[in-house]
């Protein structure tokens, strides 16, 4: 599994991702890291597949005893199916993943780990010296979704919104930003069921002081690229897979 | 990443995956001592004839170097195969003890269908047990083919330290090297006993420790 240091300022930010020993036909993830002494945050921790090697890669960076939580940022397997092996690794730790999919997500396994619902309005996790914010990111794509913005990194871990679907060893970073929509106008316009729940995330992004944005599959976005992504997806129209309701076709 | 005594409860899996985390670390020293070695090579290069006894230590150290860093590769690969069979394992075991459930719901009307997908589920767990077992057993000699190693670079190291007394005003330096190289090789003997430890605080590896030693 490939890693690289996002940010190291009192604390740190790790990438975690393109497992090369991943089952072929499992989609590759990327995993963030919040490592900050004895308070560390595994963001979106991965499918039971990729499990063992996402688990051994964090050990060489934290001892397992000082990863305080974990972060959902939805319920779908690639996220969070390897919650009841965490339970098992970790079983101090807290869950904090959105409220609305407490009952779906205890489906995966977890009867150490506490489950802590994180309100539609999103809040605020203090971890020693980062200080990182729950930001609702609901039906993009999932209807109970959250994102994550560190003010202090100026970096938002943006889930699903973002990714690409692109081949094991691609770079981490976005190199040719026109290039790179061709692998992610599919995934959007499919994946992304709203324009109103889009439009309403750009507007709010917009607004925040963003360096990085780093999705969960595909490349991370690195300055001005932050802001064409933003232009791009707004103009880009999604939920294309509700056809034009046809009358005399129904009738 | 060395873990503390909250290990003891770890499942296996985890402490698996832990010790492959752990070994990387390794990677990083035996390339140190590749590195000392390309060094030596060049002081005992100059040093002419001084260190003519210093000169075939130095390719050696440097082979030293380069198979532990196929070693530690093969053991991370290892050690994460373990892994791997372990949650497998887990993940038998928990369809194993669901189909047994299943089985105490419909009591004496068990259908063979359930009958059948519980003969199939304990094979299916005998066979990754057999793999676990294997794959273990694998570790096993690659953790002893490094110690073993380990020991080559102990000799090694008082052998370059004893040539480096005739090498004149290079003794300094070749002495130095001797000593870069026995700290790598402590700091390597060191992870590896962390790794041990870490193997033996889980239950399920106690025999393996056991063979191990």
């Amino acid at each position: 599994m490939k890693e690289t240091i996002l940010f190291d300022q009192g604390y740190e930010w790790i990438y975690f991702g393109r497992d090369l020993d991943k089952p072929e036909k499992i989609i590759d993830t990327n995993q963030y890291l919040i490592k900050d002494g004895n308070r560390c945050l595994l963001l979106d921790p991965g499918g039971i597949e990729t499990f063992s090697s996402m688990l051994a890669s964090i050990t060489r960076h934290v001892r397992l005893e000082d990863i305080s939580d974990l972060f959902a940022s939805h319920q779908d397997p690639d996220i969070i199916s390897s919650l009841r092996l965490w339970d098992k690794a970790l079983p101090h730790t807290r869950l904090h993943a959105p409220w609305l999919w407490e009952g779906f997500i205890r489906h995966f396994g977890c009867n150490n780990i506490e489950y802590v619902g994180i309100p539609d309005d999103g809040g605020v996790l203090q971890l020693n010296r980062a200080k990182i914010h729950f930001i609702p990111a609901h039906y993009l794509h999932s209807s109970g979704n959250f994102h994550i913005y560190d003010p202090k990194a100026k970096l938002l871990m943006s889930g699903d919104v973002g990714a690409a679907l692109e081949p094991i060893d691609s770079g981490i970073f976005v190199e040719d930003f026109s290039e790179h929509t061709k692998k992610m106008t599919l995934f959007h316009q499919r994946w992304m069921p709203s324009n109103k729940a889009k439009n309403d995330w750009i507007s709010r992004v917009r607004e925040l002081d963003i360096e990085m944005m780093a999705p969960q599959h595909g490349r991370i976005f690195k300055g001005e690229d932050v802001k064409r992504f933003l232009d791009w997806f707004e103009e880009l129209d999604v939920g294309i897979a509700i056809k034009p309701f046809d009358k005399e076709e129904a009738a | 990443m060395i873990q503390n005594n909250h290990t003891e409860q770890r499942p296996f899996f985890a402490l698996a995956a832990t010790v492959a985390g752990t070994l990387e670390s390794v990677m990083q020293i035996a390339r140190e001592i590749s590195i000392a070695a390309k060094n030596a090579k060049a002081i005992a290069e100059r040093a002419g004839e001084k260190a003519n006894g210093f000169r075939p230590i130095t390719d050696y150290i440097n082979e030293i170097g380069q198979e532990m860093i196929t070693l530690v590769k093969a053991i991370n690969k290892s050690a994460l195969k373990v892994s791997r069979i372990a949650v497998d394992e887990l993940r038998a075991e928990d369809a194993y003890q669901r189909l047994i459930s299943a089985k105490a719901y419909s009591a004496e009307n068990t259908p063979e269908s359930i009958h059948q997908l519980i003969l199939e589920a304990t094979e299916a767990l005998s066979i990754n047990r057999a793999a676990l077992e294997n794959e273990k057993n694998k570790l096993i000699e690659l953790l002893m083919a490094i110690k073993i190693q380990m020991r080559a670079t102990a000799v090694i190291s008082t052998c370059s330290r004893v040539e480096a007394t005739r090498a004149d005003e290079y003794e300094t330096n070749l002495e130095a090297v001797a000593v870069n190289v026995e700290i790598a090789s402590d700091k390597i003997k060191h992870i590896i006993k962390e790794c041990d430890d870490l193997l033996n605080t889980s239950s399920v590896s106690r025999d393996f420790v056991r063979n191990f030693k």
